[in-house]
Parts: structure tokens; sequence; C-alpha cells
């Protein structure tokens, strides 16, 4: 199954522990997991538990308009994308969570 | 006959994601199969991400020049 996550709320809300929680044991039960990062999760970015789900295979964009505004710098292994990015996951994937 | 030889030019400055791809879509939609569209951008996050997106969608990019600091024009043929 193709899961795809929409995260936009900041590192501190508690749904950042429910998204890498779910990705982990989607991709470790044999998933396709998709996660795009918009507004303040983009700072998820810069957080060890999301490199170590990219290290498990799970795709990882985020907003590079949110990411400029925030004077963030790039993370290897992250697509510095766009809406579009979050269209194409949002139509490609068989669930779609959004955890705003 | 459509003429191939006319460029249209779709100037987006000040425009940010994701306006610069969904003005450049909706502007390619009035072109014909074949023709080609410059657009004027000059947010950087856009220059990467609009030519990838518009691949994605089977178009073609001919070319992303840079004419200032904060000034590109990418180049489209349509698919």
């Amino acid at each position: 199954m193709k899961l795809g996550i929409l995260l936009t709320t900041s590192p501190e809300n508690e749904n950042t522990n429910t998204v890498i929680a779910i990705s982990r044991a989607a991709k470790e039960a044999g998933h396709e997991v998709s996660v795009f990062l918009m507004y303040d999760s983009v700072y998820n970015a810069y957080k060890k538990e999301f490199a170590e789900l990219i290290d498990k295979g799970v795709s990882i964009a985020v907003c590079a308009l949110n990411v400029e505004q925030r004077k963030m710098s790039r993370v290897p292994g992250i697509l510095f994308g766009s809406q579009y990015d979050n269209a194409c996951i949002a139509s490609n994937v068989d669930r779609f969570i959004s955890f705003g | 006959m459509q003429d191939m030889s006319r460029i249209t030019e779709l100037d987006l400055r000040g425009e940010v994601c994701p306006y610069t791809f969904v003005k450049t879509k909706l502007k390619l939609e009035e072109l014909e199969s074949g023709e080609e569209l410059k657009v004027i951008l000059d947010h950087a996050p856009a220059v990467e991400n609009v030519p990838r997106s518009l691949k994605n969608e089977g178009h073609k990019i001919l070319g992303i020049e840079q004419k200032g600091d904060n000034l590109w024009n990418v180049r489209i043929r349509k698919a």
C-alpha cells in the first residue's frame, strides 16, 4: 500500500512523534511511505528521527518556499519541493493522512 | 498553421510557489503543442521546482538562464 502523510505543525507538536511512529511502522510493514512537510513542520527536516526515516526508505519532501521563509539550510536526502509535490503525493497514494 | 517561431512570454516576477507553477501551467494550456513559452522568475525555489514539475508533466525544458542576481528566464516547449 502507498501511504501519504502531510504534516504542517512544528516539531514540538505531538503530531511529530505520531508521524514518525506511523511512518516507521508502515515502512517496516512493507508499505511505501511519502511525507510532505510544510509551514513550521519544515523544521522537522533537521530532526534525526526524520533522517532515520529517510535511511529506512521513507520519501520526504518539504515546501521550499516555507524553508526559504525560515532561512533554513538544505538537508541531504530531502526533496526541496513545492505544492506540486504535495499534490502528486496526494494523488498517487492509496491512503493520505493530514496532521495539522 | 501555428507560428512555431513565436515565443510567448510570461512575467512572473513577484510571484512565489505555488502560483509560479499554477500560472505557468495555465499559460501553457493556452498554447499549442510545440509552442515555446519563456517564463521570467525572481523566486529561487521556483526556478528549481517549476522546471522539475513541468518536466514531470511531459513538457520540454529548453533552458534556464540566470539574467541577474535574482532573475531567471525559463524556456519551455509545450508537449
